[in-house]
């Protein structure tokens, strides 16, 4: 299978992941880049360009069903600015070994926040 | 939970525009991810409101787990 084939069925399955289980895209998204090939700050980096669609798909829906508050959310991410470009300053500064170990970690966290959360719940009927 | 989602399009731009700057962003990658992805949301946000899948999160968390893992080593 080619690169760009196999690139967008893991981009469909990652998309459906993530809305399935209610974690962030770039959980999904940035094993899946590095899985493709890609150093981890490459992977970073181009998994936040990726989830851009899919966060605008699901705020136009969401602003359908009359739930989002704009003025909070602008409030909210323009605040978060700074902070990513921050963010941006400490991946760039990593080396690719670290970076990737240090999401390795976010990983296991994710995990064990979903597991949790799925045990506390009622079991399903 | 939504206007979170909204703030996230704030944030994921901002940071995506800075990463770009420093040249990171393979933005081949990131629409062939992108874009097939925003499908799967859609399908995702489908399946979850008609199954309470709490077999499939703890099987998705080992996956997690997995991936770390080979992430690390």
């Amino acid at each position: 299978m080619s690169h760009d084939v196999l690139a967008a069925v893991l981009g469909l399955l990652a998309g459906t992941l993530s809305a399935l289980f209610g974690v962030g895209g770039g959980v999904v998204f940035v094993p899946t880049l590095i899985f493709l090939g890609a150093s981890a700050r490459v992977a970073v980096a181009t998994s936040l360009a990726a989830m851009v669609p899919v966060v605008l798909m699901g705020s136009w829906r969401q602003t359908r069903y009359g739930s989002v508050t704009w003025r909070d959310a602008a409030i909210i991410g323009v605040a978060s600015v700074p902070t990513a470009k921050l963010g941006e300053i400490v991946a760039d500064s990593l080396p690719n070994d670290a970076l990737q170990r240090l999401f390795a970690v976010v990983l296991v966290v994710t995990a064990v926040q979903l597991a949790v959360r799925a045990l506390r719940e009622p079991a399903a009927e | 939970m939504a206007t979170s989602l909204a703030a996230i399009l704030f944030t994921a731009v901002a940071a995506a525009a800075s990463h770009a700057q420093a040249g990171n962003v393979d933005w081949s990658d990131a629409a062939l991810i992108g874009l097939p992805a925003t499908a799967g949301a859609v399908l995702g946000a489908w399946v979850h409101q008609r199954i309470a899948p709490r077999g499939a999160v703890l099987a998705f968390s080992v996956l997690l787990v997995v991936s770390a893992g080979k992430l690390a080593l």
